[in-house]
C-alpha cells in the first residue's frame, strides 16, 4: 500500500465536544492538504466544515446520537436527516445497543431499518462498541446490520477509558485487532469495517488494517501518516 | 444556613438512570425509588423516557425530565429544540439540555445564549436546566456559561451530565451561586455519592442533585438514619 491509499483511508475525529472551532477547522484543513478521506465532526459543526471544505474531495461524516445511542430510532433519523441538509455525506450512528444486550432483534431490525432509510444514498455507518459485547452479540448484531443494508460498522465509540486491574489506573480502551478479525470472519466483503479507539501510532494502525479494517477514525491522522512505512 | 429535612430528601433529588450500559432493571428501581422516597423527579435514558412517564403517572408530586443533546451538547439547535417537542410531547415536566461547549470554549456566547433560549422559548414554562458540563470549563467559563444560562431563561444550572470524568465539588457550586445570586436554581450532577457531599454541596447553594441510580437509595437510607439520631433523646 503506498501512501496515498493509506491516506484515503483515514477519517480525521476531532475526539470530543469540548473542542474549540479552531480544532474543528484544523481538522479540516489536515484533511484537505493531506488527502485524507473525510473528517468526523459532530452535527453542529457540519456548517462551518462544509464552508471550509468546499471543493474538495473530503467528505463529512456526522457523530449522530454521540456517543450513547440512547434516543429513539425516530429521533435519530431526524438528526440524520437534519445533518444530511448541513453538508454531511456519511453517518457514524450510535446504535441501541440496549436492545442487542436484551435480545430484542425485532427492535434491532427495525432501528436498522430506520436509519437506512434516512441515510438515503449515502454511507451509513454504526457503532458496533465491541467493548459492551459479547462475540455473539457483536455475530448477530453483524447479521442484522448486513441484512438491513448498513455499509460499515464501527468497532467502538473510541472515547473510553477502562480501569487496569494491575495498575489501578485509567486507561484507554484501544482498537482491538481481535474484535476486527471476529468481524471480518462475519462479514467477508458484504460490509467494511473502520476501526476506532485511540488509533495514535503507526503500529496499532498497521495491526488493525493487518485484521481487516478497510478505514480508521482517529484524532492523530496526521501522525499515523507521517509514521507510515 | 438552607435547612433541610432530611427526611425529605428525596424532594432534592432526581434519581438519573442515563449511563450507556442502563438497562430496564436499572429503570424500573428508578423509578421505585422516586416512587418509594417521593423523589421529585426521575431522569431515564431517553429509550426509557415515555415508559417512565407511564409509570410514574399516578405520582403528582414526581415528574420525569426529558434529556435534550445529551451528552453531548453539540447537536443543532433545531435538533434540540425537535427533541424538546418530542420530550414534553410524551409527558415530561423538565427538561435537562446540554449547551454547546464547543462555542462557549470558542468564545461565541451569543451562539451559546441563542442555543439556550431556543429551548427555553420551545418548551413554554416548562423548567429547563442547562448542563454547563463543568469538568471541562475553566472557572472564568463556568461564570460565563452561568451567566448565559441565567440570560436565556433557564430555571436551573446543572454542573455535568454525570457522564464528564471529573465529579463536581462543593467550590463549584459557590462559585455558581457566587455568579447567578438568586436568579436561577442550582442541580448538582456528575459523582455525587454520598450525603455528606449533598449536605455541604446545600450550604453552598445547590437546589437539586442529580444521583445515579445506584446510590440513591443508600443517600435516602442513611438521611432517615440521621434524621433518627437527631430526635433520639440524649441521656444526662
Amino acid at each position: 500500500m503506498d501512501k496515498k491509499t493509506f491516506a484515503s483511508k483515514l477519517e480525521n475525529r476531532v475526539f470530543d465536544m469540548d473542542v474549540h472551532d479552531t480544532d474543528v477547522s484544523n481538522a479540516c484543513y489536515e484533511a484537505m492538504y493531506h488527502g485524507l478521506a473525510s473528517v468526523q465532526v459532530f452535527p453542529v459543526m457540519i456548517e462551518e466544515c462544509a464552508k471550509l471544505l468546499k471543493g474538495s474531495e473530503v467528505k463529512i461524516a456526522a457523530l449522530i446520537d454521540y456517543p450513547h445511542g440512547g434516543f429513539p430510532p425516530e429521533i435519530k433519523k431526524m438528526e440524520i436527516l437534519d445533518a444530511k441538509k448541513r453538508g454531511a455525506e456519511i453517518f457514524n450512528v450510535c446504535f441501541t445497543n440496549r436492545n442487542v444486550k436484551d435480545r430484542k432483534w425485532e427492535q434491532v431490525g427495525r432501528e436498522l431499518q430506520i436509519l437506512r432509510e434516512a441515510a438515503g444514498e449515502s454511507e451509513l455507518r454504526i457503532f458496533l462498541e465491541t467493548e459492551y459485547l459479547t462475540d455473539e452479540e457483536i455475530t448477530k448484531l453483524c447479521g442484522y446490520a448486513i441484512e438491513a443494508g448498513v455499509d460499515t460498522v464501527i468497532t467502538s465509540t473510541g472515547l473510553y477509558y477502562k480501569l487496569d486491574k494491575e495498575s489501578r489506573t485509567e486507561v484507554p480502551l484501544l482498537a482491538d485487532a481481535r474484535d476486527i478479525r471476529l468481524i471480518k470472519s462475519v462479514v467477508g466483503s458484504r460490509m467494511k469495517i473502520m476501526a476506532q479507539g485511540f488509533i495514535d501510532h503507526w503500529d496499532l494502525a498497521g495491526e488493525v488494517l493487518e485484521a481487516g479494517a478497510d478505514m480508521i477514525g482517529s484524532a492523530k491522522a496526521v501522525r499515523l501518516l507521517e509514521e507510515f512505512h | 444556613m438552607r435547612k433541610i429535612d432530611l427526611r425529605q430528601i428525596g424532594r432534592i433529588m432526581d434519581v438519573s438512570a442515563v449511563r450507556t450500559d442502563v438497562d430496564f432493571h436499572e429503570i424500573n428501581q428508578m423509578i421505585e425509588i422516586v416512587r418509594k422516597y417521593h423523589c421529585i423527579c426521575a431522569s431515564p435514558m431517553p429509550w426509557a423516557t415515555r415508559y417512565t412517564v407511564e409509570q410514574l403517572s399516578d405520582m403528582e408530586d414526581a415528574v420525569v425530565t426529558g434529556v435534550v443533546g445529551f451528552p453531548s451538547g453539540a447537536d443543532t439547535t433545531f435538533i434540540k429544540v425537535a427533541t424538546a417537542k418530542e420530550m414534553l410531547a410524551v409527558g415530561c415536566r423538565e427538561l435537562d439540555m446540554v449547551i454547546n461547549v464547543s462555542a462557549l470554549k470558542s468564545g461565541k456566547y451569543q451562539v451559546v445564549e441563542n442555543d439556550i433560549r431556543a429551548v427555553v422559548e420551545s418548551a413554554n414554562d416548562i423548567p429547563v436546566k442547562t448542563i454547563i458540563e463543568i469538568c471541562y470549563l475553566s472557572d472564568d467559563e463556568i461564570r460565563r456559561a452561568s451567566e448565559l444560562a441565567v440570560k436565556a431563561g433557564a430555571a436551573f444550572v446543572k454542573t455535568g451530565t454525570g457522564w464528564g470524568p471529573r465529579p463536581t465539588t462543593v467550590e463549584t457550586i459557590r462559585l455558581i451561586r457566587k455568579t447567578i445570586g438568586s436568579a436561577a436554581q442550582i442541580k448538582a450532577a456528575g459523582g455525587i455519592r454520598d450525603l455528606d457531599t449533598m449536605l455541604q454541596m446545600v450550604e453552598a447553594g445547590c437546589d437539586r442533585f442529580g444521583i445515579g441510580v445506584r446510590s440513591a437509595s443508600a443517600i435516602i437510607e442513611e438521611a432517615a438514619r440521621r434524621a433518627d439520631e437527631m430526635e433520639m433523646p440524649r441521656e444526662n
